[in-house]
């Protein structure tokens, strides 16, 4: 039987010395669903994108992905599976053009070979690239951009470039780190716009924010994290309700 | 200009410069400093693109020339292919030692580079009937294509810079390709490097082991020139003159590291004079370098980029 | 990550043979150079780590194997390229135990690697400018979070670490002569025992040293004593192999 989620996540735990960032959280990722991840610093929600994208290893827990064990696989493999991310400290290549920062994201599925580089068979696949590039460029307005330098485009369109960046490999499962911190409104209300075209083409979505109001405008369901415990999971209505996330927003 | 058209042109100077040129001092000069060229270009690519730093290159060089000279010698095996096979010998023990060490933090493969450095020094001054001791190696033959000799200083200068050529060629293709871009994605951000989908680890083993080839193809051709080799040309000091041309000439400019290394490896053997203070020249250019300028003397070019 | 540690080791030797023979009494010549090349060392720190403009890892390793060139270069032509004999500490030549006979010096070597590694052991565990010290190079970011001056640490730590090295240097020198040469091979062999017995971990610093002594002698015993530096190195080696946390060390040192 076909499963209703691309991304299960069961029990997982984790902790830093004495210090315990995630403690036994689940949940899951539907299909063409837009999740956030919502709580205040340190509640361990980028723990578990590390965790996730495989950068930690969880002390117990499994997740599944796609019908498949995403722990047994090493963080360069997850391009291949589908799964790719954001970073909330943007991780932009500064030596690189925005456009080879955005080609990047297509590493892993180049097949050109040392040796086909050498030789220089790879020009055809390397224009194709490029040509995929545009594309992605195109899709998210940021062309007039593409020959420039990291340092040298705007903060809004850095977050652009990197959504761009994985975006370009196709993925299923897109895992975006706070990606409206730092926006303003008009950088904000295109972001919006751009998370649904990316979801209008049925790629599932799984976001960390802590704008509460930027959540409840784009997320089908909303997980809510406070000191490595899930505290309530549910619609974005009934959870901006919720008296423990109240509580955990206002630190009492 | 684009720095890969820059590099071309600057080889084809040195390579028609050869043919006026007619002093043999000179020749020899530029010549063994075309070899020394191929080794930092080798240096270039781990140190610019995967930001770690060699102490041991002199050593790679050490097994590319006593290994290929020692198979020639006593098996009379050809000498392109004890060449070969003495660089592929020092691929595989590079990639054997990068492999643990790439792991861990940078100073690692530094200190574990010059530990197989003092390692290999002193095997050629012990293993005295394999390599003949610190008096070292001699009667190696030259090297030849059907009836045609590298037997003159002129003849094997521009044999030596073609190998130039052919190096930075590759260097110039690996770099302008997707594997360039996933190793300065490596050298700026090594952790979101592996969510891009990069295997990092082992990019950074094989770009290791892709410049050993390089020092090891250098200290071949370099024994078969010379004909002679002993421990006192792969020291320790060696592996640090290495380093300061690679990094003075700018970590990820082929076109910097030509120029320094011919500056820097030729400068010794004019000034003999001062031999006593090159030490101390050295290690201020590098201080210099890494405090003032960490691009190098490549860096200080705006170099135009290369587009599709 | 110091290159130019192996350095303060032969400046502590250099400067004690050459403090001798100025007929300087030797505690006081003992005392004397440990604290010149500390002061050294707070200087390189003060000077070119501070005053580096781009302080990542790769520029700082390049930095520091510049420093200890000039280091050596210096001493080259100050000293001359001839190793140098210095006298040993004690009045006596040698002495003799069980039929074996030794130099007096290995006394003072022995009880000097005792004392100096007590006095870093209650230093880093028991005082407060120690554990400052340990906590500020394995959390600089959360350290200057709570106010610490983590530069003004990193400085002292260069002292510290000029005068340690330069001590030993001194007490290793009439065994191991003073030569301007002598540092980069007693840096590694000091990196050798680090990665051993594991990195920041003193009680494994010290069986690291001594596993690599005892084999280095094993080996100048049974095969020869032209092949005892490299079974040193091999063995280190092979640790990075199979343990590369070191025998005795946390796990953990992998980048994340």
């Amino acid at each position: 039987m076909e499963k209703k989620y691309i991304l299960k996540i069961k029990n997982i735990t984790k902790s830093f010395g004495g210090l315990k960032a995630l403690d036994n959280i689940s949940f899951n990722v539907n299909k063409k669903q837009i999740k956030a991840l919502v709580g205040p610093n340190g509640a361990g929600k980028t723990t578990l994108f590390n965790i996730i994208t495989r950068l930690y290893q969880p002390d117990r827990g499994s997740i599944e992905y796609d019908q498949k064990n995403l722990l047994s696989y090493m963080p360069h493999q997850l391009i291949r599976l589908g799964i790719a991310r954001t970073f909330q400290n943007i991780q932009l290549i500064d030596a690189l053009t925005v456009k080879e920062n955005i080609a990047l994201g297509l590493h892993a599925k180049i097949k050109s070979n040392p040796l086909s580089v050498v030789f220089g068979l790879n020009r055809k696949e390397e224009k194709e690239v490029f040509e995929k590039t545009e594309r992605v460029a195109h899709f998210l307005k940021i062309e007039s951009f593409l020959n420039k330098h990291p340092e040298q485009v705007p903060f809004g369109i850095k977050r652009l470039v990197e959504i761009g960046r994985a975006l370009i490999s196709q993925p299923k499962l897109l895992l975006l780190d706070e990606p409206a911190a730092g926006l303003n409104e008009n950088e904000t209300e295109r972001l919006l716009n751009t998370l649904f075209r990316i979801w209008e083409r049925g790629i599932s979505i799984l976001l960390i924010e802590h704008d509460m109001e930027f959540v409840a405008n784009c997320s089908h369901s909303i997980v809510v994290m406070d000191s490595g415990k899930k505290i309530a999971e549910g619609l974005p209505s009934d959870v901006m309700n919720d008296y423990n996330v109240i509580k955990a927003y206002m630190g009492e | 200009m684009r720095q890969s058209t820059a590099t071309y042109i600057l080889i084809f100077v040195f390579l028609t410069a050869g043919i006026f040129i007619k002093n043999p001092f000179i020749l020899n000069m530029v010549s063994l400093s075309a070899l020394t060229v191929i080794t930092v270009l080798g240096l270039n690519l781990l140190l610019g693109y995967a930001g770690q730093v060699s102490l041991g290159h002199a050593g790679f060089v050490a097994m590319g020339a006593y290994i290929s000279s020692i198979l020639s010698i006593k098996t009379g095996l050809n000498p392109w292919l004890s060449i070969a096979i003495a660089s592929a010998i020092t691929t595989v023990v590079a990639a054997f030692i990068g492999y643990p060490t790439l792991k861990l933090k940078g100073h690692y493969l530094a200190m574990a580079t010059l530990a197989i450095g003092e390692i290999i020094y002193m095997l050629a001054n012990n293993l005295i009937t394999l390599t003949g001791g610190h008096q070292g190696l001699t009667g190696i033959p030259m090297l030849s294509i059907g009836n045609f000799t590298f037997d003159s200083e002129k003849k094997f200068y521009f044999f030596s810079w073609a190998v130039v050529l052919l190096f930075a060629f590759v260097s110039n293709r690996i770099i302008n390709s997707h594997y360039g871009r996933a190793l300065k994605a490596i050298h700026e951000k090594e952790a979101a490097a592996k969510s891009f989908g990069v295997n990092v680890h082992l990019y950074k083993v094989a770009i290791f082991s892709l410049s050993a080839f390089y020092a090891a193809i250098s200290g071949g051709l370099y024994a078969f020139y010379i004909g002679f080799i002993s421990p006192s040309s792969f020291s320790l000091l060696k592996s640090i003159d290495y380093i300061v041309m690679a990094f003075v000439g700018g970590i990820d400019s082929i076109f910097g590291s030509i120029i320094t290394t011919v500056i820097l490896g030729s400068l010794p053997n004019i000034l003999t004079s001062l031999q006593d203070f090159w030490p101390i020249v050295n290690g201020g250019l590098l201080v210099v370098a890494a405090m003032f300028m960490t691009r190098g003397l490549g860096g200080l070019i705006k170099w135009k980029r290369n587009t599709f | 990550m110091n290159f130019a540690q192996g350095e303060f080791v032969m400046l502590g030797a250099m400067l004690q043979f050459y403090f001798l023979t100025l007929h300087i009494p030797i505690v006081l010549s003992f005392l004397l150079s440990s604290l010149i090349v500390g002061v050294i060392g707070y200087f390189i720190h003060a000077v070119f780590i501070r005053g580096t403009r781009n302080p990542q890892e790769l520029a700082l390793i390049v930095l520091t194997i510049g420093i200890a060139m000039i280091l050596r270069g210096t001493s080259m032509l100050l000293f001359g390229k001839n190793a140098h004999a210095v006298k040993q500490f004690l009045p006596f030549d040698s002495i003799t135990v069980f039929g074996l006979t030794f130099s007096s010096q290995y006394i003072v070597v022995f009880a000097g690697a005792i004392i100096f590694a007590t006095l870093l052991f209650i230093y880093f565990n028991k005082t407060n400018s120690g554990k400052v010290m340990m906590a500020s190079s394995n959390n600089p970011l959360a350290c200057r979070l709570f106010g610490i001056d983590v530069e003004q640490v990193q400085a002292i730590s260069f002292f510290i670490s000029g005068m340690l090295g330069a001590i030993g240097g001194s007490i290793i020198a009439p065994i191991s002569f003073a030569k301007y040469n002598m540092g980069l091979i007693m840096g590694l062999k000091g990196f050798s025992a680090s990665v051993v017995g594991g990195f920041g971990n003193n009680v494994g610093a010290i069986a690291g040293g001594l596993i690599i002594g005892v084999s280095e002698s094993l080996a100048a015993g049974y095969i020869s004593s032209s092949y005892k530096d490299i079974v040193a190195f091999l063995i280190m080696i092979l640790v990075l192999f199979v343990k590369p946390s070191g025998i005795f060390g946390a796990k953990d040192i992998e980048r994340v």
